[in-house]
């Protein structure tokens, strides 16, 4: 069974899916912004350890909602040395944020969480079923805020 | 040098919290309250009107919030995050005790793990001095420890 992996781009703020043939699968919007109130301003550039291997962790049908905390599909877990349950979800579509700029979907904020669409977490946890995602890539991140 | 090297692999590494296991999470209501503060309610206009002339009143974009201010208050220092509705959603207090300086169920400045398990239970995560108390609805308290008591109180409404 091989591997797929995710790489976050935080300069274009896209998350692109690779099957375990390398081959791109797809690749969506996603953000890093964070409240700043979190204990991780944003996750820093380097490769991440994934938890939630085959499946996404999820809540239920009534927390894992398309404008819930995570959105549709839950959280994929990776770690990151020093904070807890640090992952990536969706959620958010129609509920902007309190921060002056009031971000909605992606550009809503965490507490240190990647956000990306529901589209995204629905491909990637298709593919994670047969292709177990063990990798999450960071790069170009930044402080989003 | 050995001996140093040790001493690092061995340390354990502070692990902030984000989104805490279940069996972390604190049980029953969130705490709601700091310095009589509510992170889910009161208005920034109000606090002024309590709490007077702040020390720093930085408003959007001087800071990534719409506002963040600060009081000393009877030796503690008290600092607010505030979001686009005028409400606050964090505060954070430390230095002196100040009689205020408490949560909604009583835990304050210079008080002990102890009293902090008495007033919460045994359900948080503790690392070094770091101390975070997590409910089921994302409440957040953080609390520091300096030589064996609080020096420090955070609490933040839910943030994802």
């Amino acid at each position: 069974m091989g591997m797929s992996e995710l790489t976050f781009n935080g300069n274009d703020h896209t998350i692109t899916l690779r099957d375990r043939n390398g081959q791109v699968v797809g690749t969506w919007e996603a953000n890093n912004r964070t409240a700043s109130t979190a204990t991780l301003p944003y996750v820093r550039n380097g490769n991440y350890q994934v938890q939630d291997r085959h499946q996404p962790h999820t809540h239920g049908a009534r927390e894992d909602t398309a404008d819930g905390e995570y959105g549709s599909h839950g959280i994929i877990r990776f770690n990151v040395n020093g904070h807890d349950g640090v992952g990536i979800h969706s959620g958010r579509n129609n509920t902007p944020d309190r921060t002056p700029q009031q971000g909605t979907g992606t550009d809503h904020v965490t507490n240190g969480c990647i956000r990306t669409t529901d589209e995204a977490m629905r491909a990637i946890s298709e593919t994670m079923q047969q292709d177990p995602l063990l990798t999450v890539h960071v790069e170009h991140n930044r402080n989003q805020r | 040098m050995r001996v140093l090297m040790l001493f690092l692999l061995l340390s354990p590494t502070p692990v902030m919290s984000d989104h805490l296991p279940q069996d972390l999470l604190a049980k029953g209501e969130a705490e709601k309250t700091l310095c009589g503060i509510d992170v889910n309610k009161s208005h920034a206009s109000d606090l002024l009107a309590r709490f007077g002339k702040p020390i720093t009143y930085e408003k959007y974009p001087a800071t990534k919030d719409a506002a963040e201010i600060t009081w000393n208050r009877g030796g503690s220092r008290i600092h607010v995050y505030v979001n686009i509705d005028n409400v606050t959603y964090g505060v954070e207090i430390s230095g002196s005790p100040a009689s205020d300086a408490t949560t909604g169920r009583g835990l304050s400045l210079g008080q002990t793990l102890a009293d902090l398990k008495r007033v919460y239970g045994g359900r948080f995560e503790h690392n070094g001095s770091k101390i975070t108390i997590q409910w089921q609805d994302g409440t957040e308290l953080r609390a520091t420890l300096l030589k064996g008591r609080i020096s420090r109180l955070m609490l933040v409404a839910p943030v994802e």
